[in-house]
């Protein structure tokens, strides 16, 4: 597989037991005109990796409120968030602080 | 108006809208490295070295300012196997590494509480759990603990087991029906949340008292404790908030709860843990899957995390409003426990004011269930005398309840030995009978004390 933008989508926190309580997704998102961003990455999951009850993790067109999101170990709001270019090899982390404990 | 924010000149200014991050190219602490995370209080962008240091050193600051800690303290952390509570124990293990005089000088075990019962979890996914809990606490080296909820009704063995990768679990039948019993008879995920918390709560303090341990560190952050006050203030634990919101817990005279990661963000937390690369267990609690609005608790945390989205300082000006609500009542140290609920242990409140909501509350759940046509002139003044001391039936008939004290108590005789907050729990039972034994009795004995004290006070003087 050399077409495409090859990327790592890891879950945390219990953000993984939406998507098949699995912790750690390599995923090649199809070439496309545009570019990707964290916007399109969303859509995608949604229609493609997410396995359940999806206003738990999307609401409007970016996350719930109380999921962080990781690009590269840095956080997304430094990077322009929903705007974010992804690039091959990007590891994008999604963690909710929405569970007790 | 009654704001933090207040200025000084008397006008009042509001939350501060979310402004564009700072777009630094280096971390605005050593300037060396790429900046990884803003942290909001302090409006700065961090390298990843930078922040990890910030939250160790809020961490130390927060336990060394409180002056509680003495080097013989023996803690009980809690580990549920979330990010928070494990990135608490790693905090309290680098504490613990430090060299010299930086060191932690007290020792540190923790517990695990199976709650496996009330979430409907297999017997062999519970064994699981424990194990998997086990395994990633053992690199610390602490000492570990594993309870079960049920242990809570059980008044004779002992209720903490050692925890390691072999340990295995044997659910003690009677005692989980009792429980599960009595998650199915309250109706409400809001009333079934808060009884879980009461439950975990006087289970861990039951647990240290058997352990040695004068101290239990709960892992709650300070976007927990904003959504905590918001709860609470819902549910009619308002006067009682500040012992679920501040560092220190005292209610229990023996054991102190302490929150040791209240001055960290639920966010800093996360990223902590990230950087760490630790792993959690995640175990579904009652409210995980739920939508937003199916319990208050879930509703608040929604709440404060939609806000937190454009005013990124809600969580400070919650939680600041609400220590500013401190309770009128000192620190309890009276002997007496009986003025005390017997549910969640914070104290009663004895002198009224002549309108209270408990009493509102009261009112209305009578006349509800009464019916239009059941009220009369005689249905004020049972509130009114709301001790509810004066015996019913003069005590001549034998079946009366004033002559049944060793028969199950009366849902009022329950109610009055409960803090308004527990009020609502209870008002969301089936059935009286599905409560614990251990309550049942202490409400007996706190009602065969009270009729004590009616009939000797005449003589008294
Ligand atoms: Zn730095
Ligand atoms: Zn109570």
């Amino acid at each position: 597989m050399t077409d495409g933008l090859q990327v790592t989508l890891e879950f945390g926190g219990g953000a993984e037991l939406l998507f098949g309580n699995i912790k750690k997704h390599e995923v090649t998102l199809p070439v496309d005109d545009t570019p990707w961003t964290i916007r399109s990455l969303l859509t995608w999951m949604k229609d493609n990796l997410l396995k359940e009850r999806p206003e738990l993790f999307i609401q409007g067109d970016t996350v719930r409120p109380g999921i962080l999101v990781l690009v590269n170990d840095a956080d997304w709001e430094l990077l322009g968030e929903l705007d974010y270019k992804i690039e091959s090899k990007d590891t994008i982390l999604f963690i909710s602080t929405l569970h007790g404990g | 108006m009654c704001s933090r924010n207040d200025n000084e000149d008397g006008s009042e200014s509001y939350m501060e809208a979310k402004s564009k991050p700072l777009w630094s190219s280096t971390c605005q602490k050593c300037s060396g490295h790429n900046p990884v995370i803003q942290i909001l209080q302090i409006k700065h962008a961090y390298c990843k070295n930078c922040f990890v240091t910030h939250v160790n050193h809020k961490f130390r600051s927060t336990l060394g300012k409180s002056k509680m800690m003495r080097p013989s303290d023996v803690v009980l952390a809690a580990f549920s196997g979330s990010l928070k509570s494990h990135a608490m124990l790693h905090l309290l293990h680098a504490g613990l590494s430090e060299k010299s005089h930086k060191r932690f000088l007290f020792k540190v075990q923790f517990i695990y509480v199976d709650e496996g019962a009330v979430l409907g979890l297999s017997l062999a996914e519970r064994i699981a759990n424990l194990r998997a809990i086990a395994t990633l606490a053992e690199q610390y080296g602490f000492s570990g603990h594993f309870t079960s909820l049920a242990c809570l009704f059980d008044s004779s063995g002992p209720r903490c087991f050692p925890l390691n990768k072999n340990s295995s679990l044997t659910a003690e039948n009677s005692l989980e029906n009792e429980l599960q019993l009595l998650f199915q008879n309250i109706v409400s995920l809001t009333a079934k949340e808060d009884m879980l918390k009461q439950l975990r709560k006087q289970l861990l303090l039951l647990a240290a008292k058997e352990l040695c341990c004068g101290k239990v560190f709960m892992a709650h952050t300070s976007t927990d404790l904003a959504i905590q006050i918001l709860t609470d203030v819902s549910l009619g634990r308002g006067s009682l908030m500040h012992h679920d919101v501040t560092f220190c817990d005292f209610r229990d005279k023996d054991i102190k709860i302490l929150r040791p990661l209240l001055e960290l963000s639920s966010k800093e937390v996360a990223f902590y843990s990230v950087y760490h690369k630790l792993d959690n267990v995640f175990i579904p609690s009652l409210c995980t899957k739920m939508a937003s609005d199916s319990s208050i608790h879930n509703l608040s945390k929604q709440f404060v995390m939609d806000l937190m989205e454009n005013f990124p300082s809600t969580v400070s000006t919650v939680f600041r409003t609400g220590e500013k609500l401190g309770s009128t009542s000192s620190p309890d140290n009276s002997e007496e426990d009986d003025n005390s609920c017997i549910i969640c242990q914070a104290r009663l409140e004895v002198n009224l004011s002549p309108c209270t909501s408990a009493q509102a509350t009261e009112f209305s759940r009578l006349i509800s269930s009464l019916g239009p046509l059941g009220f009369d002139s005689k249905t004020l003044s049972s509130i009114s005398g709301s001790n509810g001391a004066e015996s019913c039936c003069s005590g001549s008939a034998s079946n009366c309840c004033c002559n049944s004290n060793q028969d199950s108590p009366s849902l009022s005789d329950i109610m009055e030995c409960c803090c308004y907050g527990c009020r609502l729990i209870l008002h969301d039972l089936k059935s009286v009978s599905s409560l614990s034994e251990r309550i049942l009795e202490q409400v007996r004995r706190r009602k065969s004390l009270n009729s004590m004290r009616d009939s000797i006070k005449d003589f008294l003087l």
